[in-house]
């Protein structure tokens, strides 16, 4: 079993936080300061962001910290280097996600290669869809990656169980349709019902994210998912205290979301 | 033909190019819509409305003409197929016309679109507004500085222009913006992405609504000048003028095809938006084509003097006819489609788009090689009315 698989299998029926984090926003040792505290927090898993120049899924905030790496030269081999860092001390989870070109321009067998080395335990991609490039999810299965896979609200339930059934790890629910860090009032139809009909289609873990961005909003989903998936926030939280006090702000917003799903 | 009608294969790639990069978020709109397509095109109905509206409100056939005056300064007969008279201004409008009539038929009532030179912006808007849809365009700030006319010219057809103001401010950073949109609100919205690029079915369907072009352009060469033409030369940015005149002369091997891309400030400047040279492949907009991206496979900054060519990634139809060696690709600088800009409107009295300037400034530059006799059609795909700004501001600046 994956130590991401063991994670969740160890935890079954309690909701934990899943943070997400762009590397090198502030800076490549800010974030790995983010990881410890994330890892002493006792998160389920963290996301850690690989930068890329078009990220067309993101909001505003994920693109003004994509922005701020990139222009400090962050690229795959940089950021592969801080998980391999915390791998030295911690067995926490680690979801590296990103999009397809910066991955695919690092070669894939170097990258699926390298992401192992350094202790990564799972891949988001996205931009690429579960029928689109098999060659790409082969070689991560083969890296004993594991592939975390979205459902969008608008995912025909005919997709669910193509998309299940290359998903390891845990599935990703998109509580809206929309960019990461959407503000929009409510989440999209019946997160509920929705989560309901994911279970029935799979026993995998269930993290739910896109625009949950506090800890009463976090409290709303307790006991519905497995893991609540919280990343615009943190992000927003390092541009409104920039220099010395980011990991702080970010931490305090971890230990709020943490606690309130305990 | 038989091997081209086969491109894309049923996921939408050509070889190893195309195919469908998107958030999950969008596949079920994608696969919406090449099923939509499919039924519209085996329907008479859709096909009576679309050639109605093509030739009542965007004015086709568009004319095949010869260029005299112009032929003599290139040393080759030159014959303009004149894009540029269709309404708005440029070949954009075939597609647009097309695609919300699409969006009619899905019962979507917003349509958004992204610009560079405002020709597709302007089109969009046209259409939308001849359907009754809702329009939103983006475009980058710096393209709407450059095209100033063309912002105002939507906002009297009853778009919304949101001007962004991120990357390179430019085409690239427009397409990301208007992604992001048809991400939020996929239900009720239609992207009509205006070229033969992004996720599938867009490179095939954009190609499919501009093919009309070559189609006419080869009926019309053979009536008037009998047989078929030496050469065909069209601008490249993301391709769409480009496919659209080659698609129909795909299965003549003689028939050369001549893409422009903008050479900018020169290859060795870093400075320009030629992405056959480097011959990089990378995904960019959901889909996996040749792309301009630096060692961590960032995608890097282009440059053109005109803003419908100033992009970095090709589309992935084209990439694959390079490959394949049934289209070859060449470039001209700034200051080569400058001089073409001048030469056609003093020489034929037809103010060409810029981004037209680089095909013309091809003919000018390599017509002499091809021979007095030899019969060159160059898609004069845009009317240059929205440069006039523009050139007159970097001819002041030169001297």
């Amino acid at each position: 079993m994956s130590r991401l698989a063991a994670a969740f299998a160890r935890a079954r029926g309690e909701t934990g936080l899943v943070p997400f984090v762009t590397a090198g926003y502030p800076s490549l040792e800010e974030t790995l300061a983010m990881l410890r505290g994330f890892a002493a927090l006792g998160v389920r898993a963290v996301e850690v962001g690989i930068p890329f120049s078009d990220p067309i899924a993101d909001g505003p905030e994920i693109q003004r910290a994509s922005e701020w790496a990139l222009r400090r030269r962050t690229g795959p081999a940089e950021v592969l280097a801080v998980v391999e860092a915390l791998r030295r001390e911690s067995e926490l989870p680690v979801v590296v996600m990103t999009y397809a070109n910066p991955v695919l321009r690092f070669g894939l067998p170097a990258f699926t290669a390298r992401a192992q080395a350094a202790g990564v335990d799972g891949v988001i991609v996205s931009d690429l869809p579960p029928d689109e490039s098999p060659e790409v999810w082969s070689a991560f299965d083969a890296a004993g990656l594991d592939t975390v896979m979205l459902v969008a609200p608008t995912t025909d339930e005919e997709r669910v169980p193509g998309i299940v059934a290359r998903c390891r790890g845990f599935l990703y629910c998109l509580a809206r349709t929309g960019v990461t860090g959407a503000v929009s009032a409510g989440f999209a139809g019946s997160l509920p019902e929705r989560v309901a009909a994911l279970r029935r289609h799979t026993t995998l873990p269930i993290g739910v994210g896109f625009g949950i961005s506090n800890a009463e909003q976090a409290r709303a989903l307790k006991g519905l998912a497995d893991a609540v998936v919280v990343g615009a926030a943190f992000m927003r939280a390092v541009t409104e205290a920039p220099g010395r006090g980011a990991t702080g702000g970010v931490l305090a917003l971890a230990r709020a979301i943490h606690e309130a799903l305990a | 033909m038989s091997g081209s009608a086969a491109w894309p294969d049923a996921t939408g790639h050509f070889g190893p190019y195309g195919g469908r990069f998107v958030p999950e978020t969008l596949v079920h709109a994608l696969d919406q819509l090449t099923s939509e397509y499919a039924r519209a095109r085996s329907d008479p109905a859709f096909e009576q409305e679309l050639a109605a509206t093509l030739r009542d409100f965007a004015g086709r056939p568009t004319p095949l003409q010869l260029a005299p005056r112009f032929s003599e300064q290139a040393g080759c007969r030159v014959f303009l197929k004149r894009e540029d008279l269709l309404h708005t201004g440029a070949h954009k409008i075939n597609n647009t016309v097309g695609q919300c009539l699409l969006a009619c038929r899905m019962g979507k009532p917003r349509v958004i679109a992204e610009t560079g030179a405002g020709q597709h912006g302007v089109a969009t808007a046209a259409a939308a507004a001849r359907f009754g849809l809702e329009c939103t365009v983006y475009m980058g700030c710096e393209d709407a500085r450059r095209q100033h006319l063309n912002v105002e010219r939507m906002k009297l057809l009853g778009a919304e222009v949101r001007e962004v103001d991120a990357g390179s401010r430019t085409l690239k950073d427009a397409i990301n913006e208007a992604l992001r949109d048809w991400v939020t609100r996929v239900r009720d919205t239609h992207y009509v992405l205006g070229s033969v690029l992004g996720p599938h079915p867009f490179p095939m369907m954009v190609r499919d609504f501009h093919r009309v072009i070559g189609e006419e352009a080869r009926t019309q060469f053979a009536a008037q000048a009998g047989g078929l033409p030496d050469v065909l030369v069209a601008c490249v940015g993301g391709g769409s003028n480009a496919i659209g005149l080659f698609h129909a002369f795909l299965g003549d091997a003689r028939v050369r095809k001549v893409g422009v891309e903008a050479g900018g400030l020169g290859l060795a400047s870093g400075k320009h938006a030629a992405r056959i040279p480097e011959h990089s492949v990378g995904v960019l907009h959901g889909t996996r084509t040749l792309v301009l991206q630096d060692d961590h496979g960032m995608i890097r900054e282009t440059h053109s003097i005109s803003a419908g060519l100033d992009y970095p990634a090709l589309g992935p139809e084209h990439a694959w006819l390079a490959d394949q060696g049934l289209a070859e690709y060449s470039i001209a600088t700034d200051q080569e489609a400058l001089d073409a800009f001048q030469a056609l409107s003093r020489l034929e009295g037809i103010l060409p788009a810029l981004e037209t300037a680089h095909a013309l400034a091809w003919v000018l530059r390599e017509g002499g090689k091809l021979g007095r006799d030899a019969r060159v059609v160059v898609n004069l795909s845009g009317r240059g009315d929205k440069d006039v700004n523009e050139v007159l501001r970097v001819l002041g600046k030169t001297g």
